[in-house]
């Protein structure tokens, strides 16, 4: 099965096939999740509930667009709505948003994780998406609803906050 | 930075190299912004392993319960009946059409398969 006759199923209901949807995007949903929200408990509820929110939606889904970057957006509204609940940030003596790992020191990808969950929300977002998921500018600006030039502003302020907080 | 990020800059290439050949708070500003590239450049997103669907499964199967207003109407329009029948003096429907009532309540209960006595033991308080 791929994406579009996935969409094409669950517009006529079939439960099963948006199975598929989100066995393949979960995880990334997830990820995503927890970049803004900074917390993975509060990531996992968002992720479930923009999925159900997706099965909903798709009704209306353009089937020329991928699937994720429209999701993305269902995706981001309901992080900011669980943000408004959010519980507090977990302390930074492990990592939600940046992978462990052997090759670099421990110490490295902790400051980073820190400098990160301080961020604003946006802030992460953007920086996240750019770095991690290498996301162009043109990919930036789909995936948050904003203008090119406000990609290239809102990156520049939150690289600079960044290198603020990592010099600490 | 846009030429940092593989992208194409507002200014030409030429442009900005002869630019930052000559501004040193810009070649300055150039260079603390790549230590923040090595750095985010080097490192990866975490990804945990997770299992959405089930709950997600869970979800979809209650919220597709949808109620209708037409056995509603149904219903009422059955009571409106019972009651007209009830209301005529002469006769005497006996038992059997007093029970209508519980039998029409029971068939909408049936039809929406929902169980009016049952108690929800899992309900989940907001965060």
């Amino acid at each position: 099965m791929d994406d579009e006759s996935a969409i094409e199923k669950c517009k006529n209901g079939e439960q099963d096939a948006f199975r598929y949807l989100v066995e393949r995007y979960q995880r990334q949903a997830v990820s995503h999740a927890t970049a803004i929200l900074g917390n993975r408990e509060d990531a996992l509820d968002a992720a479930q509930e923009a999925l159900i929110d997706a099965f909903r939606a798709l009704q209306n889904f353009d089937k020329q667009r991928p699937f994720y970057p429209w999701f993305y957006v269902l995706l981001r509204n309901r992080c900011y709505k669980v943000a408004a609940r959010k519980r507090e940030t977990e302390s930074v003596d492990e990592t939600v948003i940046v992978e462990l790992n052997s090759t670099r020191p421990r110490e490295e990808m902790l400051a980073l994780e820190e400098a990160l969950l301080s961020l604003d929300r946006e802030d992460r977002e953007i920086v996240t998406l750019k770095y991690f998921d290498g996301l162009s500018y043109e990919e930036l600006a789909d995936h948050l609803q904003i203008p090119k030039g406000t990609v290239m502003s809102r990156l520049f302020h939150a690289r600079r906050k960044l290198q603020t907080k990592l010099k600490r | 930075m846009a030429l940092a990020d593989g992208e194409r800059p507002d200014l030409s290439e030429e442009d900005l190299r002869d630019h930052l050949s000559s501004c040193k708070d810009c070649l300055a500003e150039v260079a603390r912004m790549r230590s923040i590239d090595v750095i985010l450049q080097r490192s990866s997103r975490a990804d945990i392993a997770v299992d959405l669907w089930p709950a997600v499964s869970r979800n979809l199967d209650q919220r597709n319960v949808r109620i209708s207003w037409q056995p509603f109407v149904v219903a009422l329009v059955l009571l409106l009946a019972y009651k007209l029948v009830e209301m005529v003096p002469e006769k005497d429907p006996g038992m059997a059409i007093k029970v209508a009532p519980l039998i029409i309540f029971g068939a909408l209960m049936l039809f929406l398969r929902e169980n009016p006595f049952k108690i929800n033991s899992e309900l989940v308080l907001e965060k």
